[in-house]
């Protein structure tokens, strides 16, 4: 199967199609020490006067799914792999069904990136690869360092996707089976009068447990907004919901 | 399976519209944040525009369909956003 990669695209805003302009990375990818295997679901902000793009990733040679952070050269023609890092890298474990295989146990997907008051702040979503435990989104300060961005207080090694110095930014609610299994982020920002918007996605048991957007399961993966002030307390993005009458409950309405 | 790669392969570097196939979208639905407001997207995580405009996306060559709209055309529920 061909891999993804990354690249810039341009949205027709009449016909609701993006088209290609450019690569910005292929993937398998060597820079700064690492192998990256494949990029795949980048968000990229500016930060310190420079596009920096994290990306969800595997990294050789055992292929945990993993955050990875690199800038874009200035004229977004290429990502500057020679300055790639891996915050938070996944865990690989036996799978369960097949002991044998290696596989990626809990992962750190989806990244994104919030510049905010002149810090920069990761989160990513843990996803349990049995699916047997909620999907929630952690969050970390970064710090720079000459070796690329890592998570502050990290030294400038990679933490684990529930390492301790992060913190769990959005969190389901027991009780409530439509929301009682995936709490993720898919995007954040700063509004105009300086607090944050998040806007993400639920799902519950109610069903078949929402693992993924198609699981057979009321509500599953809809769309949600909440604002916050504080970008790592805990559920931050869990509390005080934006208005929810237009946002269709079916993700694909 | 490897004729679809091939053609969207050709199709992605010829600049042709991504969404080539029809194919369910496979990933996630999700939202953008642009300039002229929300706008919600398919597939993959959010995707950032830009000050140029342009947006820094992930790209697939197999089952993967890009369409987008404002969000205000996702208010009817009678005229799906993504499809």
């Amino acid at each position: 199967m061909p891999k993804p990669f990354i690249a810039l695209f341009a949205l027709n805003w009449h016909t609701g199609q993006f088209v290609l302009q450019n690569y910005i990375q292929r993937f398998p990818a060597s820079g700064n020490g690492f192998v990256i295997n494949t990029g795949y679901d980048p968000y990229t902000v500016e930060f310190a006067g420079e596009y920096w793009t994290a990306f969800e990733c595997t990294v050789a040679p055992a292929n945990q799914v993993s955050a990875c952070i690199a800038p874009l050269l200035a004229d977004l023609s290429a990502m500057d792999i020679s300055r790639v890092s891996v915050p938070v890298l996944g865990i690989n474990g036996p799978n369960p069904a097949k002991p044998t295989q290696q596989v990626t146990l809990t992962s750190a997907s989806a990244p994104a990136l919030l510049p905010f008051q002149g810090n920069l702040y990761l989160y990513w979503q843990v996803d349990d690869f049995t699916k047997t435990s909620p999907l929630i989104e952690r969050g970390a300060a970064l710090e720079q360092d000459r070796n690329g961005i890592w998570i502050a207080g990290s030294g400038g090694f990679a933490i684990t996707p529930n390492d301790p110095l992060s913190s769990v930014v959005y969190y389901v609610v027991p009780g409530d089976t439509t929301r009682d299994f995936t709490s993720l982020l898919t995007d954040v920002g700063v509004t105009s009068d300086g607090s944050l918007m998040a806007i993400g996605v639920v799902g519950g048991t109610n069903g078949t447990p929402c693992g993924t957007p198609r699981a057979i399961s009321r509500g599953c993966w809809r769309v949600t907004i909440s604002f916050a002030t504080d970008p790592l307390a805990p559920n931050t993005f869990g509390q005080n919901a934006g208005p929810a009458p237009f946002i269709p409950e079916n993700p694909f309405d | 399976m490897m004729i679809r790669a091939v053609v969207v392969s050709l199709a992605l570097l010829t600049g042709w519209h991504l969404d080539v196939l029809a194919s369910p979208p496979p990933f996630h639905a999700v939202s953008a944040v642009t300039q002229n407001g929300l706008a919600v997207c398919n597939p993959g995580p959010a995707m950032k525009q830009l000050p140029n405009g342009l947006f820094v996306g992930r790209g697939m060559s197999i089952q993967t369909r890009a369409v987008c709209k404002p969000a205000h055309l996702c208010r009817n529920r009678s005229s799906p956003c993504l499809r």
